[in-house]
């Protein structure tokens, strides 16, 4: 119970926190709410402030439970002091009787649901992975330390800061039930907007639409974003609404209000970050008074919200929009060929086309793309008939703009931000027809009831599987219940059973990091773990063995560096190098301590080329354009006449040609002409992969069963030169001898 | 200041240092641009040590233009290398090489029939030996190139040790100075 109490305090104390800040923001920018909306608002808009609170206390290096606490505390103090300055607001115009009873009552049958999952230990598995793993580093080092081998630490992170604040009094599930308080949140927000411009039942309809999506309810119920991410999306398109139809002489206030959040959209999620055009267009479309001041306002508002985050990536990897834009901004930390990779994966998931994306994001949940949003939204073309409202009109160009970035992931949890306006302009139009309004949301509740998801979706469908009552009221110990809902717990305990503090794993896959106070590098989650990746795959996949020996040969002569260009194009072939030797007649040139090399792109990597090792490559970790280059500098005048690259087969497209620089500074193509030798496997690969894992600080790997060539690391430890430690079943934790 | 008369040297260094004051600031992305001098040049890197086996040691696999391929070459195999690139076998040619581990290995051999002796020996039946053991039986009716490749059984091999193969043809070309020729071969080993 104790815990129980821990994680409830959390929870409310963040929320309570949110709202005592937000109704000091709107008082001070002077927004006429309404009794029911000021309380929605004061809770989105203060936790977007407080959210930035956190980030500075972070960014100190205090992030103490006790810091947070004494901010609460004052914030709350000023909060009640201040709390009778605005005034007595006046109430909505009241919901029809029988919609209030119809929301109530799929209310509380969802709730039956909702409350035991937000309360229960976390078990989604990015919540477990990085949104709560990375909170939870943030409290053991007190703020924020350079995560480099974690894409995911250079996300903007505003609703974590808020879980960071939640997490530091009750754990993992008072991050959850912050997003719980969200969920709630969101549909109230939907109905008040509704209620203020005149078509409740059609905001009632709405919100249940949006309330009960099987997506919202799990998604909203883990430690996840997306409810948190739409309520601060829903919340610059209220202000804007209230705006246009309040205008005001003192509406700047309003409008650094409302940039404020659209700022707070790009902290809590990039592809958030639209709110801030929107806004924008919409304060130029609406006529607003002093424009240039108007934007020049709300653009600075927005930047005190999102050039922190922008700041922190900067400092810590180079690249402000990190994990994105890395061939803009070129970094060792995650390579620039990721961008295309990274964006090809999330276009289309495993699904076959995108024609498939409205069944599966509907009703299958199938290909990748998580969670259904219910088979209702397959209606969702009616919607458009609301066009012929002033209102629709708005929902719709808030959809438009919201959504254009939704085919850049179309994972279902990423329609979360559009679905408030979709479910509202669909709702416009069934209100219109006698029952059908009536009639749309109890199909939808009922189709969408944790039960009945099980009749259409896929089994694995990222849906509410159970209502863990017991696990909630901590009656179920929390262990157990883990490891029965999360897979890879069992591995995480491994780990932190067996593996030295400070020690780092190698995986293959994302772990529950939240589970365990060890760090994970993950093969995909940065250029170092794609390094590791590489090293530990070449020896098991025979494309990947440096047998292709490449060589060029020319009259032998004197010179001073020697470079090779690649000179063709390939949309995603990459080319490497395993090893570059050089030659003087027969002989191969010993490398002597003054050479120097380097290499573009990726030059972080060009020493691979020189190291001696067959399991390491400098490659250019992007697809082929003409001009990649890697040269060595012998440092003197040196005899050359030939120079063989040892390389993988994995590069069909590869175009080569060789330079040399004459000692007078006279560069000249010296060949051209390659003669392509395979060479025998080579003895030992894998010894000297996992060696080259321990140089790197790596003693330990995670394997998973069902990873890449699993059997090979069971059946050849001795060859690879590891040891197992301990197996779960799923997964076995080995060390590099 | 008279415009007719050139400003003294001061006044120019002064003017010169007030635009610079001024719109420097435009300046200075040029100035970084024109710094820039391709990406950063490193030193060497440490020097792996060379795996065993990789030079002056029996390896697992290995072509027959490695210089290294002699001492693989056990017997009935011509120690003349042609064009570079392949020796003729004889009757039953025997090659050993060496192994770490003995599970998920693979024989494979890249090799050749010559127009001219399948003319006249007709289809072949290669069978091959691991360690003195029957291994496996293969039968081939076309002239010019093959690819071999096999799962070994664990129990044919010795771990951490020389393995030896033999590979015997059923009928071999003799030439008129009582030369025997089986095939041509390219590269032979074990693999992962």
């Amino acid at each position: 119970m104790v815990r129980l109490a821990a994680i409830l305090f959390g929870a409310a104390f963040t929320g309570a926190v949110s709202v005592a800040l937000g109704k000091l923001l709107l008082r001070a920018a002077r927004v006429k709410l309404y009794r029911e909306e000021e309380y929605a608002l004061a809770f989105v808009s203060g936790g977007a402030c407080l959210s930035l609170l956190v980030f500075l206390l972070a960014a100190a290096r205090l992030a103490y439970p006790v810091a947070f606490l004494a901010l609460g505390g004052a914030i709350l103090a000023v909060g009640l002091a201040r709390a009778g300055d605005r005034g007595a607001a006046e109430p909505l115009p009241p919901l029809p009787r029988a919609w209030k009873l119809a929301a109530g009552a799929v209310a509380a049958a969802f709730l039956f649901f909702y409350i035991p999952n937000a309360l229960a230990p976390e078990v989604s598995p990015d919540g477990s992975a990085y949104h709560l793993g990375l909170v939870a580093r943030y409290l053991r080092e007190h703020g924020f330390v350079p995560v480099r081998d974690n894409m995911y630490a250079q996300l903007s992170q505003g609703i974590e800061m808020l879980y960071l604040f939640a997490f530091a009094f009750g754990a993992h599930p008072a991050a959850a039930a912050t997003h719980l308080l969200h969920l709630l949140a969101l549909p109230w927000m939907m109905l008040c907007y509704a209620r203020r411009f005149g078509f409740p039942k059609a905001g009632a309809c709405a919100a249940i639409l949006v309330f009960a999506s099987p997506v919202v309810g799990v998604d909203g119920t883990s430690a996840y974003i997306d409810i948190a991410v739409a309520c601060a999306v829903f919340a610059v398109f209220y202000l804007l609404q209230i705006w246009r139809h309040t205008g005001r002489p003192d509406a700047m206030r309003s409008h650094a209000l409302t940039g404020m959040m659209a700022g707070f959209c790009y902290a809590a999620k990039y592809t958030a970050f639209v709110a801030l055009p929107y806004a924008a267009a919409l304060l130029l479309l609406s006529r607003a008074r002093r424009p240039k001041r108007a934007l020049a306002v709300l653009c600075l508002s927005a930047a005190v919200m999102a050039v922190p985050w922008m700041a922190k990536n900067w400092i810590f990897v180079r690249n402000p929009f990190a994990p994105m834009l890395n061939t803009v901004f070129l970094n060792p930390y995650i390579y620039a060929g990721f961008d295309a990779e990274y964006a090809r994966y999330l276009s289309l998931y495993e699904l076959p086309g995108r024609a498939a994306i409205p069944k599966a994001v509907t009703t299958t949940g199938l290909g990748g793309v998580a969670g259904v949003t219910g088979p209702l939204f397959l209606l969702a073309p009616l919607g458009l008939l609301a066009l012929i409202w002033p209102a629709g009109r708005q929902l719709w160009l808030a959809t438009l703009l919201f959504g254009c970035v939704y085919p850049l992931n179309i994972g279902t949890r990423f329609l979360i931000p559009i679905l408030p306006f979709v479910s509202l302009a669909m709702a416009l139009v069934f209100a219109r027809v006698k029952w059908l309004a009536a009639a749309a949301a109890a199909a939808h509740a009922i189709l969408s009831f944790p039960p009945m998801v099980t009749l259409y979706a896929h089994p694995n469908a990222w849906r509410i599987l159970e209502a863990p009552w017991r696990a909630a009221l901590r009656f179920e110990p929390e262990a157990p219940y883990i490891r029965r809902r999360l897979a890879q717990y069992g591995a995480v305990r491994m780990i932190d059973k067996h593996v030295p503090p400070g020690e780092r794993v190698f995986a293959f896959n994302q772990m529950p990091e939240a589970y365990t106070g060890h760090e994970i590098v993950t093969r995909y989650q940065s250029a170092f773990g794609n390094l590791l990746g590489s090293i530990l795959w070449t020896p098991v996949f025979e494309d990947m063995h440096p047998t292709s020996q490449i060589w060029f040969r020319w009259e032998q002569r004197p010179l001073r560096r020697v470079r090779i260009f690649q000179t063709a194009s390939h949309p995603t072939d990459y080319w490497s190098i395993a090893e570059l030797h050089l030659y003087r007649g027969t002989a191969e040139l010993p490398r002597a301590a003054q050479w120097r090399i380097r290499a573009w792109p990726n030059p972080w990597d060009a020493q691979l080329a020189f190291d001696h090792s067959p399991a390491t490559r400098w490659s250019t970790q992007q697809p082929l354009y003409p001009g990649m280059y890697i040269e060595v500098d012998f440092g003197r005048d040196e005899i050359v006449s030939a120079a063989r690259i040892d390389a993988s087969h994995d590069q069909y497209g590869i175009r080569l040609a060789l330079d040399g620089r004459y000692p007078n500074g006279h560069w000249q193509a010296l060949s051209d002409a390659q003669q392509f030798v395979n060479a025998p496997p080579l003895p030992m690969l894998r010894k000297a992969a996992t060696q080259e894992l321990k140089l790197r600080g790596i003693r330990y790997l995670l394997i998973g069963d069902g990873d890449h060539e699993a059997a090979d690391y069971r059946e050849l430890a001795a060859d690879w030169g590891i040891a197992e430690v301990d197996s779960d079943g799923a997964y076995r934790l080995y060390r590099i001898e | 200041v008279d415009a007719a008369k050139p400003a003294p040297r001061g006044a120019q260094l002064r003017h010169t240092e007030e635009s610079v004051a001024r719109f420097g600031f435009l300046l200075f992305p040029l100035l970084l641009a024109g710094c820039y001098g391709g990406p950063n040049w490193y030193d060497l890197p440490a020097q792996r040590p060379a795996p065993a086996g990789a030079s002056d040691q029996l390896a697992m696999y290995v072509a027959m233009n490695d210089p290294n391929a002699q001492k693989h070459l056990l017997r009935d195999i011509n120690r003349t290398l042609e064009d570079s690139l392949y020796r003729w076998t004889h009757r039953r040619p025997e090659m050993q090489f060496w192994l770490d581990g003995t599970r998920r290995i693979k024989f494979a051999m890249d090799f050749a029939f010559a127009e001219a002796t399948m003319k006249v020996t007709g289809p072949v039946t290669l069978t091959f030996f691991i360690n003195g053991r029957l291994f496996d039986r293969a039968r081939y009716d076309q002239p010019g190139s093959h690819h071999y490749e096999k799962d070994v059984p664990p129990e044919l091999l010795k771990p951490r040790a020389p393995n030896v193969v033999a590979i015997e043809a059923d009928k071999v070309w003799v030439s008129p100075d009582k030369t025997s020729l089986g095939f041509v071969l390219t590269e032979a080993g074990f693999k992962y």
